[in-house]
């Protein structure tokens, strides 16, 4: 497929700060690179003025081009009106002939009333007048519009623009909500919800700006004097915050034109996409705007789960826990809720309390995981308690054999002493393929058996495996030292210990167990100064004073 | 010689240009470098992208497929390809082309060439003509601009009856499937039934031509291979061979190709048999055209169906996990609001779900429709006088049963029922 070219403008945003003839003349240049459907969103001119000339030059010249004017009236319908009528008489000739081709207009006037001095009600009204004379109109309103008013407008079909919290200008609101239309449409299209905005451009006090959140950062292309045209071209990496904070303040506004449910799918999904790419706590902000747009408590449960999920990857611990409460209080499904809890439980390390969570979920059920993921859970905390036997109950409950289910069950057979049925679970655990993390600590187990064993040949080969998949492990460095050293193997032994007090200084018997092998390798005063060493962090270790007292005579 | 081809679709995303593509398929196998772009309101283009594109590629011929909700646009851009590529020609084919009248040329200026007849024959011979300088004689199924005023017109060709005679743009490459969100595949032509408001028989004749079942099954496995999977038949008629689908469907699971179809099918072939094959080939959605639940207005359209049959035969495919759609238009001759809400109330009770394509859309007068030959004839009252010759009256027309503001009331039933806001895919 041919490219016309790099993706062309869509929408142009001018604000009312630019010298208005000077912007006309960066307009009649930009124009013809813009998209063939493009979009002008005029915060504040005089319609009368240059830029709606320059709009018209444009399409008398260009039979192709559909132009939408998206033009803020500050002031009374009166003079609005006034206004469209004079713009729609300069644009008769060829509206009509468009009319004559059927093919709908080519100047769309969508006028954006501002009247700040009138009330609401009225402003509806005068909109209501508008729509029925000349065009249907948006509204920009600085305060949200009682309920009773929203629903007005919302049966007129009109489109309320509203300032999200930090909005100090009309601009601002304007390209919030073209960021909040192009998420919206992304998600309708199934498009990564965190992508770019249609393309647009800003152009505010003389400076161009290749999008609305490069606008907010002062980030200018260059001056709407300069000729050249300009591509766009977004620093995509500033997509995510921008959709963040735009969708964070969009509750309002969502709330104003009675589409909560469509702000409420919104903030769920690009919260999830923000958690998805580890930025939790917008996503946690965004679980909040959910919430606030929810209309029963199983959405606010929803949003609140959501949140606490947020919270408990940003490890805000009490947070999570009671966004958990929180949900289960507002009707959540009580298994889930006590599954999520656990979790919480589990990053406190409190694994009684996690277990007393688990067997709730247990016994309530949870589609969330599975029944056998559940005791699996419960195994693992039992083990972190040291609780073998308890782990291995559940560990038999967690269904088919899995590189988790095997490894542990040999941890337990470890630890109450059976070394041959613990390799033979270690064995296991290989012989299913496991990923390739957990293979150097199943590699290590497998040695550690083996040195139960007397089996230090052996054992020397998965440790030196496990070393290998895990450089930094200080154990594997040790207990390889330690069989090494069983095999006579001195200098070997001498530098995994080295290796293992370069990990950890404060090791005060790796320090001893490198005096020992230094000592059969006849190095006397480096293993008196080793010795001494580790004495200095532990006095109690037995066998580096009778080391030192052995050797004292010769140093 | 370069040719290019452009699809224009002003209000919809893009669709994958199927026929421009089958034509290009032909072009290149002749050895002319011909390239295809779309354009549309998802993949939009600027005034300046565009006359840098064309002045880059020098076409020495562009081809468009005009429609009536397009012709405009069509129009601006053949005035751009002459002023950016000095010498080009342009020809317009697809539905509007085919019976656009011939009063209508004098006021298509930028228009050379008007392709009436099948156009993988007609854009060989033009090609060939605009090479040779020789656009003073008759190109067979097209009409040709000559000096002045006049026009030259060339007698129908014969298309092939074995439509495998034609290159596949998938399997050439003309097309990739990951350009496109869904895959466009058409696999037949032509239509034995004589429904008064639609122009296929007209223009494809009333036998059918076909691909061969392996070259259908090629195309699917072409287009499996890279993209979304998801596919749909354009045909006029896919299910008009039994057997013929049952193969297809049974081809693409013998050969393991994972696709997601929508597929147009009959009532009358919704078979236990028939379901179970749709859903091992991936098909998702069948789509029956209903036109009309009321059998009276079904009669006079002349199309033969039974709206309890399509019914029976919806409830058995949504039984079975399929979604389905059903087509349906109102405004149609001797139709009443009544009737016309009543077809609404069919669908509804067939537990389809007012979206996507079941989202009714009102008859359309096109050029080549036995309607439009004489409407009058059919209680149609066309309501612009003011249309150029080159526009049909599409949706621009009252019946002795329904006036405009009927016409609004049910498309505002329709849109008040539907789930996504009156969204059409297939239009």
């Amino acid at each position: 497929m041919t490219q016309a070219a790099p993706a062309p403008v869509e929408w142009l945003f001018l604000d009312h700060e630019t010298p208005p003839e000077s912007l006309a003349a960066w307009l009649a240049d930009v124009l013809p690179h813009c998209a063939w459907s493009c979009h002008v969103v005029v915060a504040g001119h005089d319609p009368g003025a240059g830029l709606l000339r320059t709009i018209i030059d444009h399409l008398r010249r260009e039979p192709l081009v559909v132009a939408h004017l998206h033009q803020v009236f500050d002031g009374a319908w009166l003079e609005s009106a006034e206004s469209l009528d004079r713009m729609m008489t300069a644009a008769s000739g060829f509206q009509g002939h468009a009319y004559r081709e059927r093919c709908g207009s080519r100047l769309v006037a969508l006028p954006i009333l501002k009247a700040p001095g009138l009330d609401v009600e009225r402003q509806i009204e005068s909109a209501r007048d508008l729509a029925e004379h000349l065009a249907k109109p948006s509204l920009l309103l600085r305060e949200p519009p009682p309920e009773t008013v929203a629903a007005d407008a919302a049966a007129l079909g009109l489109r309320l623009y509203l300032g999200g919290p930090g909005a100090v200008n009309d601009l601002e609101i304007l390209t919030a909500g073209h960021v909040i239309d192009s998420t919206i449409d992304r998600m309708a299209e199934g498009r990564p919800v965190l992508g770019p905005c249609r393309p647009h451009l800003v152009v505010a006090r003389g400076r161009v700006h290749a999008c609305a959140r490069q606008w907010a950062l002062g980030v200018s292309l260059a001056t709407h004097e300069a000729r050249a045209p300009i591509e766009w071209t977004p620093d995509i990496r500033l997509c995510s915050g921008c959709v963040a904070d735009a969708v964070a303040g969009s509750t309002a506004t969502m709330a104003a034109n009675l589409r909560r449910g469509d702000g409420r799918t919104l903030a769920l999904r690009v919260g999830a996409a923000l958690a998805e790419a580890g930025d939790t706590g917008p996503a946690a902000v965004l679980a909040k705007v959910a919430a606030e747009l929810s209309d029963s408590n199983l959405q606010r449960a929803e949003a609140h789960i959501q949140e606490g999920l947020c919270r408990l990857a940003e490890g805000q611990l009490a947070a999570a826990e009671a966004a958990f409460i929180g949900a289960a209080g507002l009707g959540a499904e009580p298994g889930d809720v006590a599954y999520h809890r656990a979790k919480v439980q589990v990053a406190w390390r409190d694994d009684i309390e996690a277990l007393d969570r688990y067997a709730e979920a247990l016994e309530l059920g949870t589609e969330l995981v599975a029944d056998t993921d559940l005791h699996l859970e419960m195994a693992l905390s039992h083990v972190r308690l040291e609780e073998w036997a308890e782990a291995r109950e559940h560990l038999c409950l967690a269904g088919d054999p899995s590189t988790a289910i095997e490894f542990n069950l040999g941890v337990c057979d470890l630890n109450e002493g059976r070394a041959m049925e613990a390799l033979s679970h270690f064995d296991g655990a290989l012989s299913l393929s496991p990923p390739l993390e957990d293979l150097g600590r199943i590699r290590f187990f497998r040695g550690y058996c083996l040195k139960e064993l007397a089996r230090f040949d052996e054992a020397v080969i998965d440790l030196e495996r496990a070393i290998r998949l895990e450089t930094a492990e200080l154990a594997h460095h040790n207990l390889l030292g330690f069989c090494l050293f069983k095999l006579g193997r001195h200098a070997e032994a001498a530098t995994c210990f080295t290796r293992a007090v370069e990990l950890d200084p404060s090791s005060a018997i790796d320090w001893a167990n490198l005096g020992v092998n230094l000592e059969r390798l006849g190095n006397i005063d480096r293993a008196a100064a080793m010795y001494r060493r580790a004495l200095s962090l532990d006095q109690g270790i037995e066998f580096a004073i009778a080391g030192l007292e052995r050797i004292a005579p010769i140093t | 010689m370069q040719v290019l081809l452009v699809d224009i679709h002003p209000h919809s995303d893009p669709v994958t240009p199927i026929s421009l593509a089958n034509l290009a398929a032909v072009l290149r196998r002749e050895g002319h470098p011909t390239e295809l772009l779309s354009i549309s309101s998802g993949r939009p283009a600027s005034p300046a992208g565009l006359r840098r594109a064309l002045s880059e590629l020098a076409p020495k011929l562009v081809g468009f497929t005009a429609y009536q909700r397009n012709l405009s646009q069509v129009r601006a851009v053949a005035r751009m390809a002459r002023q950016a590529s000095p010498g080009c020609r342009t020809l317009i084919g697809g539905p509007q082309a085919v019976f656009l009248p011939d009063r209508a040329l004098a006021e298509l200026q930028e228009i050379d060439i008007v392709c009436h007849g099948e156009g993988e024959l007609v854009i060989r011979e033009a090609v060939r003509a605009i090479d040779e300088d020789a656009l003073d004689r008759p190109i067979p199924g097209a009409t040709t601009r000559q000096d002045g005023d006049g026009w030259l017109r060339g007698a129908a060709p014969s298309p092939p009856e074995d439509l495998d005679a034609y290159p596949s743009p998938w399997l050439d490459s003309i097309l990739d499937p990951a350009d496109w969100e869904e895959s466009i595949l058409l696999t037949s032509r032509g239509c034995p039934h004589h429904c008064s408001f639609c122009v296929t028989p007209a223009a494809f004749g009333t036998s059918i031509r076909a691909h061969s079942v392996e070259r259908v099954l090629d195309d699917i496995s072409a287009v499996a291979s890279r993209g979304s999977g998801r596919l749909w038949f354009a045909d006029p008629n896919f299910s008009y061979d039994a057997d013929r689908v049952a193969a297809i469907l049974d081809g693409i699971a013998r050969r393991g190709i994972k696709v997601e179809m929508w597929i147009e099918t009959r009532a009358d072939m919704l078979t236990p048999d028939l379901l179970r094959m749709l859903h091992r080939a991936g098909a998702h959605t069948v789509a029956l055209g209903l036109e009309s639940a009321v059998p009276a207005v079904l009669a006079r359209t002349g199309k033969a169906v039974d709206p309890e049959a399509i019914g029976t035969a919806a409830r058995t495919a949504l039984a079975a996990g399929l979604d389905v759609e059903l087509f349906s238009q109102y405004g149609l001759p001797g139709e009443t609001v009544d009737d016309a809400l009543a077809t609404l109330a069919f669908v509804r009770s067939c537990g389809v779900a007012v979206r996507g394509n079941s989202n009714a859309q009102q008859m359309q007068l096109y050029f080549g429709s036995s309607l439009l030959r004489n409407p009058e004839a059919h209680g149609i009252r066309p309501l612009r006088g003011d249309l150029p010759p080159y526009l049909a009256p599409g949706d621009e027309f009252e019946t002795d049963w329904m006036c405009r503001a009927d016409m609004d009331r049910v498309r505002a039933a329709w849109t008040a029922a539907s789930v996504d806001g009156g969204k059409r895919i297939v239009s």
